[in-house]
């Protein structure tokens, strides 16, 4: 079993004691840990859901002015941050794993790890707006 | 293989009466197997080295440095092939952000920390950073991994086709171990370690000095210990032992771990021991 990088061991140690609501993502896309905070905002318990492959929350994210059009993940910054390699930010409506709709504001930050290697995102949620 | 240490003490070259048994020279392990020879750090350790018959035979040498903490690197000019043109040497070290190996080994070689330079030396010299998985050094396949310890830092996994030793001399695991029973993903150094026949770990204190020295890198013997029982590991090496920790001290910090517990033998790292794998 491959133990995941370093970078992202630390990062997890961060969010764990964090009551800011964090993810952490990998270069694929797949949501590899978050944190208790940001349970509420996904929906599942980290505990219940375990890693989450990007095909599982794709199409979970539309633009607040056309609900109708779901984006793909890659559609938002969660990908194109790292391979941009700069922090990115955006505010989009998401429906999370319990179907509630919310208006979230997402940054995310790269994970570029020692020698220069792109290994992943750190997401920030915060949550301006929830409709039930 | 055959692997043998030249230098166990961590942080500082540390002797007197207390430092016979276990050794005094800081960090250095040669694995020898079928005329290669790979060199693990060059603390103090490695000027034994030099000066011995050990490496009369071999022109080629592979050196692989943790990182560039001074207690790792502080033999490095002292290395006696380094100045014979007859000899090959690769550098293998961990890559970082603003310099690559050969600037940052460089900051050491030269004045006014060192008088000669690394251009001084005569040997045919060739520098690579790390880390790489299955990097071949003959017949010797050896794996490299970033570890959790101040500054980039490498652990090593050499193999040849039946057996296998990890060197992680510096990390600490319990920063990024909350989750050790949870999930050996998320435990750093954990692929390097598993099944190794045997693992050469940071163990610089006992458990009630490692609350007083959170975060400065390094690990305690009960931390390493759980480490290697849950990685499968065959033999484990308590290494990098603390400046202040006599012979005595050691052998009582051994103690509690010297039951065998899932196939899992515990040694104290000593200075000058060969021991053989297969």
């Amino acid at each position: 079993m491959a133990n995941y990088p370093v970078e992202f061991i630390l990062a997890r140690q961060l969010a764990e004691y964090m009551s800011t609501p964090i993810a952490i993502v990998d270069y694929d896309g797949k949501i590899i840990y978050y944190n208790e905070p940001a349970e509420y905002i996904l929906g599942k318990k980290f505990n219940e859901s375990g890693e989450i492959e990007y095909r599982e929350w794709d199409n979970r994210f539309y633009l607040e002015h056309d609900r109708s059009a779901p984006m793909q993940v890659l559609d938002i910054p969660f990908i194109s941050a790292l391979s941009n390699r700069i922090i990115l930010q955006g505010e989009y409506w998401m429906r999370n794993f319990e179907e509630v709709d919310q208006k979230v504001l997402i940054i995310c930050v790269p994970i570029v790890g020692m020698g220069h290697r792109e290994l992943g995102t750190i997401v920030y949620f915060n949550l301006t707006q929830r409709t039930s | 293989m055959i692997f043998r240490f030249w230098g166990t003490r961590g942080s500082i070259p540390t002797f007197n009466e207390n430092t016979q048994t276990f050794g005094g020279n800081t960090s250095c392990v040669t694995v020898v197997d079928n005329g290669i020879m790979v060199i693990l750090d060059a603390g103090s350790g490695i000027k034994i080295l030099a000066d011995s018959n050990y490496i009369k035979f071999y022109d080629e040498f592979h050196i692989f440095l943790t990182h560039m903490h001074f207690d790792h690197i502080q033999g490095l000019g002292f290395f006696n092939p380094f100045f014979d043109p007859k000899n090959k040497i690769t550098i293998y070290g961990p890559a970082a952000n603003s310099d690559d190996l050969i600037k940052t080994l460089t900051k050491y070689l030269s004045p006014p920390l060192f008088p000669v330079r690394i251009r001084d030396f005569k040997a045919e010299l060739q520098f690579v950073s790390l880390p790489r998985r299955n990097l071949k050094v003959g017949h010797l396949s050896i794996d490299s991994d970033f570890v959790i310890h101040p500054g980039p830092t490498l652990g090593y996994r050499i193999s040849n086709q039946v057996s296998s030793l990890t060197y992680i001399p510096d990390q600490e695991i319990k920063l990024g171990a909350n989750h050790i029973a949870k999930s050996n993903e998320w435990v750093s150094g954990f692929s390097l370690a598993q099944n190794a026949d045997a693992l050469i770990h940071d163990a610089q204190y006992s458990s009630e000095e490692y609350l007083d020295k959170i975060g400065w890198g390094h690990s305690s013997f009960q931390q390493t210990f759980d480490f290697a029982k849950t990685a499968n590991v065959k033999r484990l090496y308590f290494f990098h032992h603390d400046p202040m920790h006599t012979d005595q001290r050691l052998q009582e910090l051994l103690l509690p771990f010297t039951v065998q517990e899932n196939n899992l033998k515990s040694y104290l790292a000593t200075e000058g021991e060969s021991i053989e794998l297969d």
